[in-house]
């Protein structure tokens, strides 16, 4: 075996490389695509095609061995808030939702307070909850609750006051849980 | 049931707390009597997010400690918002659109 010559450069390794670092977080970013579109695979197809794409031509800039998943997912998320954005078109300065509303229990807080529910529904039915929320509330859901971003954060990237994140990830919150007590329901766990 | 799981500030450990109270946006009704549990229910998101400023947190957090109402609703939602963390970002499996991936990949050469 004869010793390196130099650093590799070539498109080969850096193909290799990427397929091992980055091509192998493909499935979690189609996830993150899924719910960010809604369920909807040819967009959440394309999204992720264009968000791969984005990454390796700045593959040279990414560091190794910091969090390649993580850089990937922000990347995607990126992609498809510009594209939100474009489509809303200038972001209302201000939106009137009443934010002050109040936690009032749900119904199904009220039918199993323990949260009990949570260890038995599938998991299909919470993504599908997830998919089918509109998007100005499924939106906030993924980036905040999924993806952990701060109110602030999801703010900036939506384009909306942070009042208005809070407001829709309350009403967002509520409508999941009013879809898993149907759910819960239909399925005989709770009366 | 006590002392609550929820832990210090109620954030689950996964956001910078903010610096700036509670209350803002265009939250235009009267704040809560601190300490109540109007004060508590009306924050529970926040507060579970790591949103509040920590004096806010505090007072939940010792309201929390020895309210019997306010507690196990903190701790459903709790639940709720893990349960959503666990589940919510599930990969799919996506051979075929690895396929598409690679080709293009390749056409770049």
């Amino acid at each position: 075996m004869s010793p390196p010559q130099g650093p590799v450069t070539g498109d080969d390794e850096k193909q290799r490389e990427f397929e091992e670092e980055a091509l192998v977080h493909l499935d979690a970013l189609y996830g993150l695509a899924l719910r960010l579109t809604g369920g909807d695979e040819p967009r959440a197809q394309d999204l992720v095609q264009d968000s791969i794409l984005k990454a390796y031509r700045s593959w040279d800039h990414f560091e190794t061995g910091t969090n390649c998943r993580a850089w990937l997912m922000t990347i995607l998320r990126n992609t498809f808030i510009n594209d939100f954005r474009r489509r809303k078109g200038r972001p209302d300065d201000v939106e009137f939702e009443d934010v002050a509303e109040r936690p009032s229990s749900s119904s199904l807080y009220e039918a199993d307070p323990e949260g009990t529910i949570f260890e038995r529904i599938i998991d299909e039915q919470v993504i599908a909850a997830i998919e089918g929320l509109p998007e100005e509330f499924r939106v906030p859901v993924v980036l905040a609750d999924l993806e952990g971003l701060s109110y602030q954060e999801v703010s900036e990237l939506m384009g909306i006051p942070v009042g208005t994140v809070k407001s829709r990830l309350f009403r967002a919150r509520k409508r999941l849980q009013e879809t898993l007590y149907q759910y819960a329901l239909e399925m005989g766990y709770i009366r | 049931m006590s002392p609550p799981e929820l832990g210090e500030g109620g954030g689950r450990g996964r956001r910078a707390r903010r610096a700036s109270p509670g209350p803002e946006g265009g939250d235009r009704s009267p704040p809560p009597p601190p300490g109540s549990c109007e004060e508590s229910l009306r924050y529970v998101y926040e507060y579970l997010d790591g949103e509040l400023d920590s004096a806010t947190s505090a007072r939940i957090d010792e309201h929390l400690r020895t309210c019997r109402r306010c507690y196990p609703h903190f701790n459903f939602e709790r639940l709720f918002l893990d349960y959503l963390r666990e589940k919510g970002l599930q990969a799919r499996h996506a051979e075929e659109l690895m396929r598409k991936v690679r080709e293009r990949l390749r056409a770049l050469e």
